[in-house]
C-alpha cells in the first residue's frame, strides 16, 4: 500500500515539473527549430536514403530511379536504396507515403502522368500539391500514334479526316482512363475525331492489338513500338510529347497536327513527403541536376535504354510543370470520373 | 453430410450475396467514351444473382433433407464446442495478434512471441519444450528478418528495433 | 546466322561467370518455389535491379535460371506441405500429399523432377524451333477467343466439384467476387472498395493461396493436437534412385505429352498463367484417364500432368516474350524489363540484332533445366528429412516465410491482413466441405472473362456483324457445351453409382 502511494506522488510530482519546465521552453524551442532544420540541411545526408518506386520493377519509372539512385550514391555518399510498392498506377505508394517521414530520407519515385491522371480520375483525392516536389529528372521519349503499314494514312491530319468521314468506325485501342485514353478524349473534344475508342490493355497489349489486326490504330511509347517500326510492320503517325525529341527529330508531334491542346509528356519525377525540410530538398534538387546534366554515365544509361536527352528542373520550375500538367488533365476530368449512381 | 451445417452455411452465403448486391448498387457509371450498356457494375450483379440463387438453392435443399430424416440434437453446449477446438481459436488469436503488432513491435519482436506461442499452441501435451520453442523462435525471427531486409530489399517493419 | 547459334552458344558455355550464374540463379530459385509464401516471380523481382549491371548474357541468364528453378521448386512444398510452393503447383498438391501420405513421398518427388525436366526441355524446344508461327497464332487471340477460353476454362469447374456440384459452383462464384473487388477492368471504376485506398488494388492471388493453403494446414494441425494422430507427416523418407520405375515413366508417356502441350499453350497466350495451367492438364489428365476415381488418391499421374504442364509453360511463356515483346505472364514481364535494360529488344528483329545473346538464353535455358534436375534430385533426398520434423516446429516457421512473402508481395501490411481473413474463410470452407480449388479458378479467370466480355462487346458495338467472324472463339463455346453437358451427366451418374454403392453397404450392415 505504502508503495503505491509513494509511486503515485511520484507520478504527480513528475506532471507537474514537466509542465512547468515545457512552459518555459516553448519560446526557446521555437527559436531552436529553425537552428535545428539548418543544421539537420547541413548535415544531411547523414544516413541511406529510401526511394519509393510507385511502379513494378522492370518499368520505366522504376528503370530511371534506379539509374538515378545508383549515381547519387556516388555523389552523396550514402546508399541510396530502392524499393518498390506497387499497385492501382501508382495510387497505393503515393497515398501511403504523402504524410510519411519527412525527415529527409524517404522519397517517393514516379511519373508525373500516373500523378495527374490519378487525380483527374478521381483514384485519389489529391495531386503534387500533396507533396514538396524535388525535382523532374527526366522525359519519357513520347506516345507514338501508330498504325499498321498498309493503312492508307501517313499523317495525323489524313488520320483524322479519315475517322470524320467513317465515323465510329475506325478502332483505335487505348486503356481507359490513362494517358493513351487521354489523347484520344483530346482528339475527339479538340480535333473532332470520330474514332470508336476501345479498351485494350496496357502498351504490350495494344501493341498486340494493333499487330493482330484487332484495332486500326493505338498509342504505346515508342520504345515498345521502335522495333515494328524497324521492320516496317507499324508505323508512327506523330508523337504525343509537346516538342520534338533530340534523340528522335523525324517524327512529328501531335501538336503540330494542328491541335494545340494534344500533348502527353510522361515526366519522371522525385517527390518528397509534405512537410520535408526545404533545405534538404534543395540540396537534393541541386545533386539531382548535377547528375542529370553533368554526368556522362547517366547520359549513355537513358540514351541506351529509352532514347531519353538527359533533362531536369529546378524546384521552382518542377512546381510549375507539375502545376500546368495537372490543369491540362483536371481540364478533362469530368470526361475521366464516373458519375456514382443514385442509391 | 451435416444438413444443419449447410442450412447455416446457406443463410451466410445468401446473406452474403444480399450484401454484394447490395453494394453493387453503388458502382459508378463510367461517363467517358467507349461507354456501352454493360458497365463495370453490369457483371458483380450478374455473380451476386447467381450466388443468391444457389445460396437459396442450398437452403431449400438441406431443409428438405432435415424434413426427411429429423437429426438427433447432438448432446453438449456451445461452449464445449469451443473449448474442444480451443487451440483452433488460440492459432488465430496469435495470427491477430501477430499481424496487429507487427508494424508497432516490428517484425523480429513479434514474429519471436508469434512462433514460440504458435510452437507451444500445436504441441501435443507432453511434448511441449519451451526451450527448443525459444531458441527456434529468436534464430528464425532475426535470421529471416536480416537476409530479406539487407539482401533481399523487403520492407518489414522494423518496430522498435528500428535504430539498429 | 549460323555464326550467331555458335557465338550464342559459345558465350555461355566457355564463360564461367555466366555457368556459374546459372547453376546458382537456378538454385535460388529453386529455394523460392519450394518455400510456400515465396514465388517464381518473386524471385525474379528481387533480382532483377542487381542484373542491371552485370552483362547482357550474364544478366539475362540469371533471370532465366531463376524462373525455371522457381517453377520448378514448387513441387516440393506441394508434395511435403500440402501448400503449392508457387501457384503454378496447385494442381501438384492434389495427388501430391496424398502420395506423401501413403509413404510414396520418395515417388511423387522424383516424378515432379523429372517430369518438371522434361516439360522444361519440350517448352524449350518448341521455343527455338518454331516461336515464329506459335506467336503469330498467338496474336490472333483477341478479346473474343480470351473471353471464350476463360469460359471453357470455368466450365471445368464441374469436374472438380467433387461430389456436391452446387457447392463447387458456389466456391467459384465467390472466387469471382472476390475477384471484382479493385479496380474494375476497361474503365478502372473503383468497385466495393469501402473508400480504403488500400483496397484499389484487390485482393492478390497469393495471399488468397496462402490463406487458402498454409493457413489451413496450421489450423488443421491445430485441431489434431490433442488428437493420437502423428505428428509428423511421415517417416518413411528413403529414395531408391529417381525415386519411380522404368514402367512407371513409360506408363506416362501420352499424359506427360498431353500436358506439354496444354501448359506449352496456356503459357503462349499472355495473361493466363501457371496456375491456369497445372489445374487445366490435371483435369485433362483425369477426364481422359482409364481410372479418374483414382484421381486425388495418390497416383502419380496427376503429379506428372500438373508438374510437366507448368515447365512446359516457361518455353511457352518465353515465346511471346522474345517475337512480340509482349510477357506471357507476370514472371515474364519482368524478363521483359530486364530483356530491354541489356538493350535486347524483343521483336520481329530479335534474332537479327540480338541472335547472339538470344541463342545464349537458349544454352542458358538447357543447361539451367539440367542444373534443375540435378540440384533437385540430389536435394530430393535432403528436402524428403521435412517430413521427419514434428508439424508443431515445422507449421509455425513456414507460417513465418507465408507472411514475409505475402508481405513481399507489395510491401504492405494490408496483404498480410488479407491472408488471415483468407485462412479463416478458408477454414470455413472446410468445414463446410465446399471446395476451394474452384473458388482460386473462380479468382484467376473471373477478371479474365470479365475484361474480355466487356472489350467484345465495345468491338461488337463498333461492327455488330464482324462479331461471327471469330472461328477460335465459336469453336471453344462448342467445345464448353459438350464438356459441359457430357460432365453434368457423367457426374449425376458418379455420384448416383457412389450413392446406390454406399446405400447397400449400409443395408448389409
Amino acid at each position: 500500500m505504502k508503495f503505491k502511494k509513494f509511486a503515485v506522488c511520484a507520478c504527480a510530482l513528475a506532471m507537474a515539473a514537466s509542465m512547468v519546465t515545457g512552459c518555459g521552453n516553448k519560446e526557446k524551442k521555437a527559436a531552436t527549430a529553425s537552428k535545428a532544420a539548418a543544421n539537420a540541411a547541413e548535415k544531411w545526408p547523414s544516413k541511406p536514403i529510401t526511394f519509393i518506386v510507385t511502379h513494378g520493377a522492370g518499368g520505366d519509372t522504376d528503370y530511371n530511379a534506379r539509374v538515378l539512385a545508383r549515381l547519387l550514391e556516388k555523389e552523396l555518399k550514402q546508399p541510396v536504396v530502392v524499393n518498390n510498392v506497387t499497385g492501382a498506377n501508382g495510387s497505393i505508394a503515393m497515398t501511403q507515403y504523402k504524410d510519411g517521414k519527412n525527415d529527409g530520407y524517404t522519397f517517393i519515385a514516379t511519373n508525373t502522368v500516373a500523378m495527374a491522371s490519378n487525380e483527374a480520375t478521381g483514384i485519389t483525392k489529391f495531386g503534387y500539391t500533396a507533396f514538396e516536389p524535388v525535382c523532374i529528372y527526366g522525359k519519357q521519349c513520347g506516345e507514338n500514334i501508330l498504325v499498321r503499314k498498309d493503312a492508307p494514312y501517313n499523317t495525323l491530319k489524313e488520320f483524322i479526316e479519315a475517322s470524320k468521314q467513317n465515323p465510329g468506325k475506325l478502332k483505335l485501342g487505348i486503356a481507359m482512363g490513362g494517358s493513351s485514353y487521354v489523347a484520344a478524349l483530346i482528339m475527339e473534344q479538340k480535333g473532332g475525331a470520330k474514332f470508336a475508342v476501345v479498351d485494350a490493355g496496357d502498351g504490350g497489349d495494344r501493341m498486340t492489338a494493333l499487330i493482330g489486326g484487332h484495332v486500326d490504330a493505338t498509342i504505346a511509347p515508342y520504345t515498345l513500338a521502335k522495333e515494328y517500326i524497324e521492320k516496317g510492320q507499324l508505323k508512327t503517325l506523330a508523337t504525343l510529347i509537346s516538342e520534338r525529341s533530340k534523340t528522335l527529330p523525324n517524327i512529328p508531334t501531335a501538336k503540330e497536327s494542328g491541335i494545340e491542346d494534344l500533348t502527353v509528356d510522361t515526366w519522371y519525377g522525385i517527390l518528397a513527403p509534405k512537410g520535408t525540410n526545404p533545405a534538404i530538398v534543395e540540396k537534393l534538387n541541386a545533386a539531382i541536376l548535377k547528375i542529370v546534366k553533368e554526368n556522362p554515365e547517366y547520359k549513355a544509361e537513358v540514351e541506351k535504354y529509352d532514347f531519353q536527352a538527359p533533362w531536369a528542373l529546378n524546384v521552382a520550375d518542377t512546381k510549375t510543370y507539375l502545376d500546368k500538367q495537372r490543369n491540362h488533365f483536371m481540364d478533362y476530368s469530368k470526361y475521366l470520373t464516373s458519375a456514382k449512381k443514385k442509391k | 453430410m451435416s444438413k444443419k451445417g449447410d442450412l447455416i452455411a446457406g443463410i451466410i452465403l445468401a446473406l452474403f450475396s444480399v450484401f454484394y448486391l447490395y453494394e453493387a448498387m453503388d458502382i459508378a457509371v463510367f461517363a467517358g467514351m467507349g461507354k456501352s450498356v454493360v458497365d463495370s457494375g453490369t457483371v458483380p450483379k450478374v455473380w451476386g444473382g447467381c450466388l443468391l440463387v444457389l445460396s437459396l438453392w442450398l437452403i431449400i435443399r438441406s431443409l428438405i433433407a432435415m424434413k426427411k430424416n429429423p437429426e438427433q440434437k447432438k448432446g453438449g453446449s456451445l461452449v464445449e464446442a469451443i473449448k474442444d477446438k480451443r487451440e483452433v481459436w488460440e492459432t488465430f488469436g496469435l495470427l491477430f495478434f501477430y499481424i496487429a503488432t507487427m508494424d508497432f513491435l516490428g517484425f523480429v519482436i513479434s514474429s519471436m512471441i508469434y512462433i514460440f506461442g504458435q510452437i507451444i499452441v500445436l504441441s501435443p501435451p507432453g511434448k511441449v519444450n519451451y526451450k527448443i520453442a525459444g531458441i527456434l523462435a529468436v534464430v528464425f525471427s532475426f535470421g529471416i528478418y536480416f537476409v530479406f531486409v539487407d539482401y533481399l530489399m523487403v520492407l518489414l517493419p522494423p518496430g522498435l528495433l528500428e535504430d539498429l | 546466322m549460323d555464326s550467331a547459334v555458335i557465338n550464342g552458344i559459345m558465350s555461355v558455355i566457355t564463360n564461367p561467370h555466366v555457368l556459374l550464374f546459372i547453376w546458382l540463379g537456378t538454385f535460388i530459385g529453386i529455394v523460392f518455389g519450394a518455400i510456400p509464401g515465396l514465388t517464381a516471380t518473386m524471385a525474379i523481382v528481387m533480382f532483377l535491379p542487381m542484373t542491371y549491371t552485370m552483362s547482357s548474357i550474364e544478366g539475362i541468364s540469371t533471370l532465366v535460371a531463376l524462373y525455371i528453378g522457381g517453377i520448378s521448386g514448387g513441387l516440393v512444398s506441394a508434395i511435403l506441405l500440402n501448400i503449392p510452393g508457387t501457384p503454378s503447383s496447385i494442381a501438384t498438391c492434389f495427388d501430391g500429399r496424398p502420395l506423401a501420405v501413403k509413404g510414396e513421398a520418395g515417388k511423387a518427388l522424383g516424378v515432379g523432377v523429372v517430369f518438371s525436366f522434361l516439360g522444361t526441355i519440350f517448352g524449350l524446344i518448341m521455343l527455338v524451333a518454331i516461336s515464329p508461327v506459335l506467336a503469330s497464332m498467338a496474336i490472333k487471340f483477341g478479346p473474343f477467343e480470351y473471353c471464350a477460353l476463360a469460359v471453357f476454362a470455368l466450365s471445368l469447374v464441374v469436374t472438380l466439384t467433387g461430389r456436391d456440384m452446387v457447392k463447387g459452383f458456389i466456391g467459384a462464384f465467390l472466387g469471382v467476387m472476390l475477384a471484382t473487388a479493385g479496380l474494375a477492368p476497361v474503365d478502372s471504376v473503383q468497385r466495393f472498395t469501402f473508400d480504403f485506398t488500400e483496397m484499389n488494388n484487390g485482393f492478390a492471388l497469393l495471399t488468397l493461396l496462402i490463406g487458402l493453403f498454409a493457413v489451413t494446414e496450421i489450423i488443421a494441425a491445430a485441431e489434431e493436437v490433442r488428437s493420437a494422430k502423428p505428428f509428423t507427416i511421415e517417416d518413411n523418407v528413403k529414395i531408391k534412385g529417381f525415386g519411380f520405375s522404368w514402367a512407371e515413366f513409360i506408363s506416362q508417356k501420352f499424359n506427360a505429352l498431353r500436358s506439354a502441350v496444354i501448359g506449352l499453350v496456356i503459357g503462349i497466350l499472355p495473361g493466363i498463367g501457371g496456375a491456369i495451367s497445372c489445374v487445366l492438364a490435371y483435369t485433362m489428365a483425369k477426364n481422359q484417364s482409364k481410372y479418374p476415381e483414382k484421381f486425388g488418391t495418390g497416383i502419380i499421374d496427376g503429379v506428372v500432368a500438373s508438374e510437366t504442364a507448368n515447365n512446359a509453360g516457361i518455353g511457352g511463356a518465353m515465346i511471346p516474350l522474345l517475337t512480340l515483346g509482349i510477357p506471357g505472364d507476370a514472371a515474364t514481364a519482368m524478363l521483359l524489363g530486364g530483356l530491354m535494360v541489356h538493350q535486347v529488344a524483343p521483336g520481329p528483329l530479335i534474332f537479327e540484332k540480338s541472335g547472339v545473346v538470344v541463342y545464349g538464353v537458349f544454352m542458358a535455358m538447357f543447361i539451367s533445366a539440367i542444373a534443375q534436375l540435378v540440384l533437385q534430385m540430389w536435394g530430393m533426398r535432403i528436402f524428403i528429412n521435412v517430413l521427419k520434423v514434428p508439424k508443431y516446429y515445422l507449421l509455425p516457421i513456414i507460417m513465418l516465410l507465408c507472411v514475409v512473402g505475402a508481405f513481399g508481395n507489395s510491401n504492405r501490411l494490408f496483404d498480410v491482413w488479407c491472408v488471415l481473413i483468407f485462412g479463416i474463410m478458408g477454414y470455413a470452407m472446410i468445414k463446410d466441405k465446399i471446395a476451394t480449388i474452384p473458388m482460386i479458378l473462380g479468382f484467376i479467370l473471373g477478371p479474365i472473362f470479365e475484361t474480355n466480355l466487356r472489350r467484345a462487346i465495345q468491338h461488337a458495338q463498333v461492327s455488330p456483324t464482324e462479331t461471327f467472324n471469330h472461328p477460335i472463339a465459336i469453336g471453344f463455346v462448342v467445345v464448353t457445351i459438350v464438356v459441359l453437358v457430357y460432365s453434368i451427366i457423367q457426374h449425376r451418374r458418379e455420384v448416383a453409382r457412389l450413392e446406390a454403392e454406399e446405400a447397400a453397404g449400409a443395408a448389409k450392415q
